[in-house]
């Protein structure tokens, strides 16, 4: 079967869904090329900066939250692009010309308050520099946020309509829209956006958070001479919820999504697809392994496809929609218990601490040290197949 | 290669041992416990160990055993608690030896003896190895007078005098000494009681009196009758090295048996510059008792085994020159599992040497020795108790050489066995 990866996204034709999102490895037009090179389907530049006197940097501005040695997020300081306007428009102009075939699209707006001609003039200047399209970021969680920017226009469905119609009136190229997570009424914002005529959104961007604590110091990190400010969390540790924002925006508004969020392989990327994503950005991952990473996720999601028989992305976009349903809506008919595969088992004996310190006391481990379930006590709540360390251990089966 | 065996305790290794200590799953009454003799706490540990708690991980692994230390250099953790990790099933093991040596090479921790109220008993310690401390400071702690008698100058018995430095360092073993609380028992060095001592005083001024005085007497070899120069016993041997005697090897090597102290023996003979070094052995690998890692150990420096051959003549004319072997082969015994060997007939192999190393085990030195002798049937194997006398027994004086880590058991389990009898009593 021949499997395509190609992807119609609000009227952008992608050669694969995956980009860059708008972050570190977008910094400059050099390195957008390479992740081109590489293969990468698109990329967002790092998002303007209208002044950059506003951007300047501090250091460090980069954390990670670790677990056993292992990051499962960053959590970053960083502004909006430090290199003036006028050599972004140069560096994409360049980069359309050399690789056509890649889609690329221009990030507004870091600035201080929200001044009409800003967002006009430099949405104007970027289309004419040959971009595929705009996603303006209503959505940074740090920084932007603390000064009317980013996430603090999202929150708002007046401001959302505002500098949207702005944009809009501007120019004729897509524009999306990046909404945040942390947003009351997540669904209402992504509909507001549709009606004033955004062409796509994307969600989500980071989480705002404090990375972590030096327990000896009493500083958070990151550190900035003995100081430090809130963060955008992201990565792995945050991919529960763009799912979930994703979900909730593709069973409220008819419009493209772009899903981010933890994606670190393509069976990420496809769990975003099957909630309403055609296509996906990445930037945590790239920032600890490199834009070599597109391998692995095209040829993950091209064997994906052969697997299930899907012939287009388009083919699997939102097929776990119609499976997410309101809590009370729940079969209560469904019983469950726990069951053991006494061969797999290893005898570690966690299940019984789990159940019984946190379930229902129907796990006590027998003279041989394998699980022994009191099916009367077992509740199904599943807890025991979820901690257990080994694979097809401990699975639930329906109670006749 | 030779590798010098020392122990994980540098920043560099800290990356590997916190992913080690990661990979534990906190097993629910985790079967690694009872694979230690002296019941470590090791899922406990292991888990301090990975939240940076490194003082907590030592406390840990010292509550249970005073040298926990020295054990995570000696224990043969494969065939211990490593042989009963349930990861086995899935992988590999923990390395629980190598988490537990940095942990107490990496905290700083000095014990306390918390004593039960005084009950102005008086106990005896003869033997100041694993066995005769872990016995005397496990009294202590239960309220009882103790007083240790150790015949050498200082204390942790062959631990000090035999093993040598690649496997247990110096200063391993001097800051471990150094961090038990030894104030609280009088100590008796350079004190070495005989069967006379025993009988006529000690036994008469004390309720009850633990013999843990390890086996001193090398088994005889009946081989070396022209007396040359150059062939010693196992125990002289490391000894020698130990105080500096002997510092420097040149030549073949040759050391004849395939216990643990033979492979020391036989990779010490390799670091102080013997051209070959070769271990003799008469039964096959499978028969061999020595710890499977040590031997492959010694493999991996250059060791050379000859299995199935038994000597019969050493020849030269002051110093030992050549060394002759019988072949042998092994015949299935009606008694007890393990294989018996016999000569084969014409079968033989004369070798050029320039030292040779006994090291056929150790027996009960004959004064002690002979006054345990028949009532070695008596003592209860689990109370280690002689008969239903004051006198208890541990460590390799009792089972004939085991590990440190059973010595220390024993240690344990004959003082909760003292104070029962005493409390009794």
């Amino acid at each position: 079967m021949r499997v395509s990866l190609e992807v119609d996204f609000a009227g952008v034709r992608f050669k694969n869904p995956f980009m860059l999102s708008s972050a570190p490895p977008t910094g400059s037009g050099e390195m957008i090329e390479r992740a081109f090179e590489e293969g990468w389907g698109g990329a967002i530049v790092k998002t303007l900066a209208y002044d950059i006197r506003q951007t300047q940097n501090v250091q460090p501005r980069i954390h990670s939250v670790h677990q056993d040695g292992r990051i499962i997020g960053f959590s970053n300081i960083e502004l909006g692009s430090p290199k003036p306007i006028e050599v972004w428009l140069k560096d994409m102009g360049r980069i359309k010309k050399r690789y056509p075939g890649h889609v690329l699209f221009a990030s507004l707006l870091h600035t201080e308050g929200l001044v009409e001609s800003q967002w006009v003039d430099t949405a104007r200047r970027c289309e004419e520099a040959g971009v595929d399209g705009l996603e303006l970021n209503f959505s940074c969680s740090h920084g932007m946020a603390e000064s009317g920017g980013g996430a603090s226009i999202a929150s708002n469905v007046d401001l959302i309509k505002k500098v949207l119609g702005w944009v809009k009136g501007a120019v004729r190229i897509p524009v999306m829209v990046k909404l945040p997570a942390m947003v009351e009424n997540l669904p209402y914002k992504a509909m507001a956006a549709k009606e004033s005529g955004a062409d796509a959104i994307s969600a989500i961007n980071t989480l705002n958070s404090l990375s972590g604590v030096d327990i000896y110091r009493f500083i958070p990190h990151p550190q900035v001479d003995d100081k430090s400010a809130y963060s955008g969390l992201s990565g792995p540790a945050i991919k529960p919820v763009g799912l979930r924002c994703v979900a909730q925006i593709a069973s409220s508004a008819d419009i493209p999504i772009s899903g981010i969020g933890g994606i670190v392989n393509w069976e990420d990327a496809v769990e975003y697809m099957l909630v309403g994503a055609s296509t996906v950005q990445i930037c945590s991952a790239v920032m600890q392994y490199g834009y070599r990473i597109i391998k692995d996720l095209e040829t993950g999601l091209r064997h994906y496809m052969e697997k299930m028989g899907f012939e287009r992305v388009r083919d699997f976009v939102g097929l776990a929609l119609p499976h997410i349903k309101k809590h009370n809506e729940l079969s209560r008919e469904y019983r469950l218990l726990s069951q053991v595969n006494e061969e797999r088992c290893i005898g570690c004996g966690l299940c019984s601490a789990a159940c019984g310190d946190s379930g229902y006391q129907a796990i006590k481990m027998s003279e041989k040290r394998r699980p022994l379930i009191d099916e009367e006590k077992c509740d199904g709540c599943g807890l025991c197949t979820q901690i257990c360390p080994v694979l097809n251990c401990l699975t639930m089966k329906r109670r006749i | 290669m030779i590798k010098t065996g020392v122990a994980i305790a540098s920043d560099e290794e800290l990356q590997w041992v916190l992913a080690e200590a990661s990979r534990c799953l906190f097993c629910v009454d985790a079967p690694c416990i009872g694979g230690c003799p002296v019941h470590i706490d090791i899922p406990q540990f292991i888990r301090l160990i990975r939240w940076k708690d490194f003082k907590g991980a030592k406390e840990t692994i010292k509550i249970a055993n005073f040298m926990g230390s020295i054990c995570g250099y000696l224990c043969p953790a494969g065939e211990l608690c490593q042989k009963d990790c349930v990861l086995s099933k899935t992988g590999s093991p923990i390395s629980i030896a190598a988490l537990q040596r940095f942990a107490c090479d990496r905290a700083d921790y000095g014990s306390e003896i918390k004593t039960a109220a005084g009950t102005k008993k008086r106990v005896a310690v003869v033997g100041g190895g694993p066995a005769g401390l872990s016995c005397a400071l496990e009294l202590r702690g239960f309220g009882h007078e103790v007083d240790l008698f150790e015949k050498e100058k200082f204390l942790a018995g062959t631990v000090a005098q035999e093993i040598p430095e690649f496997k247990i360092p110096q200063h391993i073993l001097k800051k471990e000494i150094g961090e038990l609380d030894l104030n609280q028992i009088r100590i008796h060095l350079g004190i070495e009681v005989d069967r006379n001592l025993l009988e006529r005083e000690i036994s008469k001024q004390y309720d009850a009196i633990f013999l843990g005085v390890g086996l001193s007497r090398s088994k005889p070899t009946d081989l070396n009758r022209k007396n040359l120069k150059n062939v010693f016993d196992a125990s002289q041997f490391l000894n020698s090295i130990k105080n500096g005697a002997i510092n420097q090897l040149k030549g073949i090597c040759i050391t004849i048996g395939g216990g643990d102290t033979a492979v020391d023996c036989a990779r010490m003979a390799l670091r102080l510059g013997a051209q070959r070094s070769i271990l003799a052995y008469r039964r096959s690998q499978k028969e061999m008792p020595a710890a499977k890692a040590e031997v492959r150990q010694a493999l991996e420096e250059g060791v050379e085994i000859l299995w199935q051959v038994t000597p019969f003549r050493l020849a030269g004319q002051k110093k030992v020159e050549a060394i002759e072997f019988a072949r042998t082969k092994l015949v299935s015994s009606a008694q007890s599992g393990r294989k018996r060997f016999k000569e084969v007939a014409g079968a033989k192999l004369k070798l050029p040497v320039n030292v040779v190393v006994f090291a056929l085990g150790k027996d009960r030195d004959d004064g002690l020795g002979h006054f345990l002798g028949d009532r070695t049937k008596t003592i209860d194997l689990k109370t280690l108790q002689v008969g239903k006398t004051k006198y208890f027994v541990g460590g390799d004086f009792f089972n004939g050489g085991e590990t440190v880590v059973e010595a220390i058991a024993d240690g344990q389990r004959a003082a909760r066995s003292i104070d029962h009898y005493i409390r009794s009593g």
